[in-house]
């Protein structure tokens, strides 16, 4: 018992005043008293040592944390540094697809420089002919047919001129097509861009694959309304989805071929097809219009098992070196980019259509 | 079912006592019977042979029953349970191994549901070593998921060692002893409340075994202990651990359910280990906990109140055992957690100071825990 509580309850014992049953009703008191005392005592040491080890622990943690925090500090930055070299990289990579697309052009571009500089060397030689012409006629003292031959010489000079601009304007294009990042947008007119770029990719194609045979077909709204976007940009989205359509094609022509000759029976009556149309769809009921651009294939279709795989980077069928697995993705960042959006409609064995759909 | 508990400091004062109830009209034919950790027994067992008496005994240096906290006596409670109704089992195990606590557990649980239909487990395992988690593992496995395993470690500072489980002719200082109640005939209701809280950023156990914890986040257990609570421990004394952070349980953070508790008993200075009540699992998280509020005392006596309210309005007897951490943390108060619970169907009690305790929490199975008071009450139907 507490010294001073007992000290209390041995004077009272010694009162002889006070009664027994009093005594009785002081003494457990006093220790109902005593028992409290040495709760309180208790819960005020036990709180002292919990706050205690509540500061310690609290002190180490703080302390743990800190260290934790320098630690992710140390890898945040190193993050960061991944980060920028995984821009740069990709950066790099979109750079090589740009190059590798142009690459693809090459022949085709080449094919239509060619046309312009036949012209441009046939009306030259021709005139260097027709200045000789002249000279006899001018010592001849015929000044009609010398004027006559200058007409020629005028008429055949702005041919010249006109193949050598058109030549010009091909080689321009290629140079914006090869251009780091995206240009400006300009109001476009989607179809002369369709009609560009599936000459050019065709022509490409028959570079690399001299026995193929595709029929294509265009289908195009003689009514659309320029789009503002970069010409370039969605130049190489065309191209894109168009050598994807003849690839499939000349993959699905070359088993029909293999399969018959495999089996007298089998009549191979596949023709490769590819259609790209455009076309306006006006706003209605509450929703925004579109122009759509579609370039719908006959080859054998994308497998379901992929695709939801085809728009990742990286991401290919083709053999490997014959396809970045980025044409497809960079696409898609390019419709996204001009706030619009990319769909595909693939059935096995009968083909694949995509569509490129503006909001205008 | 009557009940009554009685102690003594010797055979003869067991004997009188007995007797005294015996002439009353008692027949008591089951006692569970908790000595002094150098108490010799053996006395006892022969009074309460002479009387037919089947004896779930175990040394055990801090103990209780209705009349309070005693611990330089031997308790008695005695039961007048049809001895059909029961079965006393008690299984030496001498290895502090996993599956070999699994295996013990679960033949005893084959056992109890050979016997009954519906068998409920009552432990007091002497042997401090063996992961308390791979005996309810053997018990859950061998009696069903769902069976009632409550009971808990005997033993404390400072007699580790010498301590035993015993029965009218079996005795085992590395024992597992099983009273298994027919709950057909029997009706047996608790819980296990805890009520440490947890603190401090979780952690991990990167080297352990058994309930041996080696290194947590790749430092000696015992300088992160040390560290974090800032204890100052007699490294003489490989079990002053226990006394002077016992409070501050490990709470292992499981992936479901409450967060399991693992107060440090024991340490290695040479390896810097720490011996847990229980066992923690390499690659186990864990957190340091701080004790209960004061409440807590009042959340324990309200959880029996509310099975009296809703359950069991009746016990005839009451078994308690609360986790020797908690008499360290609630000091004084733990008398007012026995008295509060012995208070809601004031009926004869029994229990221990106990170094890890079997039991249900609210809501789920029953688990191993330490920092628990798990107590069960019996009501014959």
């Amino acid at each position: 018992m507490n010294i001073h509580l007992q000290h209390i309850l041995d004077t009272l014992f010694q009162i002889e005043a006070i009664s027994d049953d009093q005594k009785s009703s002081l003494n457990k008191s006093i220790k109902d008293a005593d028992k409290e005392l040495t709760i309180l005592e208790f819960k005020l040491d036990r709180t002292e040592k919990v706050k205690r080890t509540t500061a310690i622990l609290l002190e180490e943690t703080i302390e743990e944390l800190e260290l934790k925090r320098k630690a992710i500090e140390e890898t945040n930055s190193a993050l960061q540094r991944s980060l920028e070299e995984l821009k740069a990289t990709q950066a790099q990579l979109v750079q090589s697809e740009k190059m590798a697309s142009l690459g693809e052009l090459t022949a085709g571009i080449a094919h239509e420089i060619q046309n312009p500089l036949n012209f441009v060397n046939n009306f030259s030689e021709v005139n260097i002919e027709l200045v000789e012409e002249a000279r006899e006629e001018l010592e001849k003292g015929d000044i009609e047919e010398t004027k006559s031959i200058l007409m020629d010489l005028g008429e055949n000079s702005e041919k010249i001129n006109h193949h050598g601009k058109r030549a010009d304007a091909i080689v321009k294009g290629m140079l914006e097509h090869s251009k780091r990042g995206s240009g400006r947008k300009e109001a476009t007119n989607l179809n002369t861009l369709v009609e560009e770029f599936l000459r050019l990719s065709y022509q490409s194609f028959l570079a690399k694959e001299q026995k193929f045979q595709c029929e294509l077909k265009t289908n195009l709204d003689p009514d659309l309304p320029k789009v503002n976007v970069v010409a370039s940009d969605i130049g190489r989205v065309i191209l894109n989805l168009v050598n994807n359509a003849f690839y499939a094609c000349d993959e699905r022509s070359r088993s029909a071929v293999h399969q018959k000759a495999n089996s007298e029976n089998v009549a191979s009556d596949y023709t490769p097809m590819v259609n790209v149309s455009t076309c306006q769809i006006p706003p209605e009921g509450g929703k925004g219009g579109y122009i759509t651009i579609s370039v719908q294939d006959n080859g054998p279709g994308i497998p379901d098992s992929i695709k939801e795989k085809i728009f990742q980077p990286f991401f290919t069928t083709k053999p490997t070196g014959s396809g970045t697995g980025l044409g497809l993705s960079l696409s898609y960042d390019i419709v996204k980019a001009h706030g619009g959006k990319i769909n595909v409609n693939s059935k096995e064995n009968e083909g694949t259509g995509f569509t490129i759909m503006f909001p205008i | 079912m009557k009940a009554k508990t009685i102690t003594g400091n010797n055979p003869e004062a067991i004997r009188t006592a007995l007797e005294l109830a015996v002439n009353e009209g008692f027949q008591p034919t089951l006692g569970l019977v908790f000595v002094p950790s150098h108490f010799d027994y053996s006395g006892i067992v022969a009074v309460l042979d002479e009387h037919d008496i089947a004896i779930f005994g175990a040394n055990t240096p801090d103990k209780f029953t209705d009349q309070g906290i005693e611990n330089d006596l031997a308790s008695i409670l005695l039961i007048d349970l049809d001895p059909a109704f029961f079965r006393i089992v008690l299984k030496s195990l001498p290895t502090s191994d996993y599956e070999a606590g699994v295996i013990v557990a679960r033949e005893i649980g084959q056992i109890g549901c050979s016997q009954f239909k519906r068998p409920a487990f009552i432990l007091a395992i002497a042997q401090a070593e063996v992961p308390g988690e791979a005996l309810v593992e053997g018990f859950l496995s061998g009696a069903g998921e769902d069976a009632q395993v409550v009971g808990g470690f005997t033993g404390g500072k400072p007699y580790w060692s010498e301590h035993a489980v015993f029965t009218n002719k079996e005795q085992s200082q590395d024992g597992v002893m099983c009273l298994i109640i027919d709950q057909d005939r029997v009706e047996v209701h608790g819980l296990a409340v805890s009520g440490w809280k947890a603190v401090g950023t979780p952690k991990t156990v990167t080297r352990s075994e058994g309930n041996w914890v080696y290194t947590i986040d790749d430092e000696p257990a015992l300088d992160v202990l040390l560290r974090f609570t800032g204890a100052k421990v007699d490294m003489n004394e490989s079990d002053d651990l226990l006394m002077q952070i016992g409070t501050f349980p490990l709470q292992v953070i499981g992936n479901e359910g409450s967060p399991v508790m693992k107060p440090p008993l024991m340490f290695n200075k040479e390896t810097g280990a720490v011996l847990c009540g229980g066992q923690i699992p390499e690659g186990a998280k864990i957190r340091f906990s701080l004790p209960p509020d004061f409440d807590i005392v009042e959340t324990v006596i309200d959880s029996a109140r509310d099975l009296k309210k809703q359950v069991l309005p009746d016990a005839d007897a009451l078994l308690v055992f609360s986790c020797i951490g908690r008499q360290m943390s609630l000091g004084p108060m733990i008398e007012e957690e026995i008295n509060g619970l012995n208070e809601v169907w004031k009926v004869p009690m029994i229990g221990f100071f106990s170094l890890g305790e079997f039991g249900a929490t609210k809501g789920g199975k029953a688990t191993f825990q330490g920092t628990t008071c798990s107590w069960v009450a019996l009501k014959e139907k």
